[in-house]
């Protein structure tokens, strides 16, 4: 059972953590206490559910003429299913990421690829490892984000070297299929590139984009799951 | 169609029904849209997040989980995110208190539509929120509506960091209906 004094912080950083403005590391903190808490659970619930209550209070408005048929000529178009690109990974931890990448690109002996991978996997208790292109804003690929479903989940992002995207200090955000943002800490890219990972507060099969903001207006780079 | 249910819609919705889609736009566009419209004021831009949100719960619709809440706050929530992410790229300046005040002011008028926000409990939550002090209501309603963090609202608001956040929690647990919160200066 977790100590009361975790309590009484979780509880008391509740309502700042329903809100949104909790800073990453609470919420990261909060986040592992209440998987082992059921009542703290309930309390964040509660006061989630209260906060997502005031959007009903916005009042409602009838979009421009033509919304409606526009949303459903959308519908229309087949929904786009990415594929998760599995990879095979050398060891249990993270740091075995950059040669998984590696094996991915050289090995051409499929079963005992797939062998590996499971074996991994079951050494790591793990689901399974994805990877996505890392999209510049013009949609120009700028790099690799990887993810793992397993205990803990983590990500790692790779940036290519090159002169774009720019260099500098960038945040690193995943967003997950309800919307929510969560910050997972930095990755410093330079003009050789860069890198970083860790392991992510929530399962990564909730995690629809990861995403990096860095420096300048609009400079944001994605990678869809 | 108007009588199924707003999980039931969802359903139908998200597995590719065009009459259940229909039926789901039709019944929700004018809240998503006014949140929209709320949060980032531009009505262009209202309407891609609008349209964006949709196409979101049509493509996720199958994850909706019923006990995490109503399939309107669901939606709504993801019109927030949506709105919110839209103005952090497009915030190059600081908010000035007033253009706050003003927004604040349009979120807290009545609702036009009865059959949707006039609904009891969600009167009944306007009618707290009208309750608290300003200072308090404002603080809250940047951060859950308008995705500020504690810092900005502070520097919005001239306020310290620590009373930002006092703000927000005093409100929070006085929506809920918890006694003895003390008040944030």
């Amino acid at each position: 059972m977790p100590a009361s004094g975790g309590c009484e912080e979780i509880r008391a950083l509740a309502p700042e953590l329903a809100v949104g403005t909790a800073a990453g590391d609470e919420r990261a903190r909060a986040l592992e206490h209440v998987a082992g808490c059921g009542e703290c659970r309930r309390y964040v619930e509660d006061l989630s559910s209260l906060a997502d209550e005031l959007l009903l209070l916005a009042p409602a408005e009838e979009p421009p003429a033509g919304f409606e048929s526009r949303v459903l000529r959308e519908l229309e178009t087949p929904p786009r299913r990415r594929t998760r690109v599995l990879v095979p990974a050398l060891a249990a931890a993270v740091a075995a990421i950059a040669a998984a990448a590696a094996v991915w690109m050289v090995s051409g002996d499929d079963r005992d690829l797939a062998s590996r991978y499971r074996e991994t996997l079951a050494t790591a208790n793990g689901k399974y490892l994805a990877a996505a292109p890392l999209a510049a804003p013009g949609g120009r690929r700028a790099g690799i984000v990887f993810g793992y479903e397993g205990e803990p989940s983590w990500v790692l992002v790779t940036v290519d070297e090159g002169e774009s995207p720019p260099p500098g200090r960038y945040r690193v955000q995943a967003i997950t299929e309800r919307g929510e943002r969560i910050p997972l800490g930095h990755v410093r890219v330079a003009r050789e590139g860069g890198s970083g990972g860790e392991a992510i507060p929530v399962h990564f099969h909730d995690v629809s984009e990861v995403r990096l903001l860095g420096p300048g207006r609009g400079n944001v780079l994605g990678a869809e799951f | 169609m108007w009588s199924v249910s707003d999980e039931a819609l969802l359903d139908g919705f998200a597995s590719g029904d065009p009459e259940a889609a229909a039926a789901f736009v039709r019944r929700f566009q004018a809240r998503v849209f006014g949140l929209a419209r709320t949060i980032v004021g531009d009505p262009t831009s209202a309407e891609e997040i609008a349209q964006e949100a949709l196409l979101r719960a049509w493509r996720h619709g199958a994850a909706y989980d019923r006990r995490r809440g109503r399939v309107e706050t669901w939606l709504l929530s993801i019109t927030r995110n949506l709105a919110i992410d839209h103005l952090r790229l497009r915030r190059t300046e600081a908010m000035d208190p007033d253009s706050m005040s003003a927004r604040e002011a349009m979120f807290m008028r009545a609702p036009e539509d009865p059959g949707g926000a006039a609904r009891h409990e969600v009167t009944a939550l306007r009618n707290s929120l009208a309750l608290l002090p300003p200072e308090q209501r404002r603080a809250l309603l940047m951060a859950a509506l308008w995705g500020f963090t504690a810092i900005e609202i502070s520097e919005i608001e001239g306020a310290p960091v620590g009373t930002t956040k006092s703000r927000i929690r005093t409100a929070m647990l006085k929506l809920r209906g918890e006694s003895g919160v003390a008040d944030a200066g």
